[in-house]
């Protein structure tokens, strides 16, 4: 059971086992480092956000309570990690447009796969930061709705109305993009 | 539990969760079914629009780490105590080596001298005694003594 194993690591890796370590590492950091950059939209402060993210978590071990879920609680430390990023980002003054990117939706279109990817990516990193949160972790990743809305801090009621209106924006903006 | 499903939360759940049923809340999710499977035509349009979206989802890469960025999650990882003691030991011992160097020219200064210094005799056997019990070889001073 993933939830035992993830227990007997955690206990391992606080005492400083290197294996333990690795193997926790290895199993959440892909889903940690895709979260984060789908929210931000750019591969190196993904990366910061990652270390700070396991920085923490390192912390955090010697006093863990195995009644939290590790991969939820490493989850939601890197969502508000990118919350604060992208907080900040609005604050600064001479912060410029995001760049523009041709998209279609249609599937047949003749648009190339790497741009279609880096559309839908920027597409994604500019929708409203919770909007963002909800697709990412609902559409991109494996998440059960009910460990979505648990690292989100919200019910499924709000996650579904978030991935509704996430959707639908995400849809506008490639629409108007691609008639453009 | 088994709920009543309308075309408007049908639509909902479509927008929200995509074009697969499977998605849905497991609890709307057989009376979602149903009705779909019931009169498909009557949610043909919002059925495209999901599957598109989902396709086009379903699409995006996996973001994999680099392995510089693996590795510097491992190091970050605070270290056992043995193995803190295993770095400290794989140190270069320069400090003790040092230390060890200056005993050994303090010794071969030391020896240098004691040759070439006069002796001294120790005629009273008190002061003997005393040598003795503090480990020097007193035979050569008795014998010096005779």
């Amino acid at each position: 059971m993933a939830f035992s194993s993830d227990l007997d690591q955690i206990t391992r890796a606080a005492a400083g086992e290197r294996q333990a370590v690795s193997a926790l590492v290895n199993r959440y950091s892909p889903a940690v480092l895709a979260l984060a950059t789908r929210m931000l939209g750019d591969r190196g402060e993904a990366e910061d956000v990652t270390q700070e993210t396991f920085i923490r978590a390192w912390k955090a071990l010697p006093d863990w309570e195995p009644r939290a879920k590790f991969s939820t609680w490493l989850h939601r430390v890197a969502l508000n990690l990118c919350y604060d990023r992208l907080r900040k980002r609005r604050e600064a003054t001479m912060a410029e447009p995001p760049e523009q990117v041709d998209m279609a939706l249609r599937p047949d279109d003749a648009l190339d796969q790497a741009e279609r990817v880096k559309a839908v990516e920027a597409a994604i990193a500019a929708l409203p930061e919770r909007q963002a949160a909800a697709l990412t972790l609902c559409a991109l990743q494996d998440h059960s709705q009910a460990e979505a809305a648990d690292i989100m801090e919200i019910s499924v009621e709000a996650l579904e109305s978030l991935l509704a209106r996430a959707r639908r924006a995400l849809r506008a903006v490639l629409m108007e993009r691609s008639e453009a | 539990m088994t709920q009543t499903m309308t075309d408007a939360r049908l639509i909902e759940l479509i927008e929200a969760w995509g074009a697969d049923a499977n998605a849905y809340p497991e609890s709307e999710r057989d009376a979602a079914k149903a009705l779909l499977a019931e009169a498909p035509e009557r949610f043909a349009a919002e059925l495209k629009a999901a599957r598109d979206m989902d396709v086009l989802l379903g699409g995006m890469p996996e973001v994999m780490p680099s392995a510089a960025l693996t590795a510097a999650l491992i190091d970050s990882a605070p270290r056992a105590r043995a193995e803190r003691r295993s770095w400290f030991a794989a140190m270069p011992r320069w400090p003790a080596i040092g230390a060890l160097a200056s005993l050994a020219i303090g010794l071969a200064i030391g020896l240098g001298t004691a040759q070439t210094a006069p002796t001294g005799t120790t005629e009273d056997p008190v002061d003997t005694l005393v040598y003795a019990a503090l480990g020097f070889d007193t035979t050569y001073t008795q014998e010096a003594a005779q």
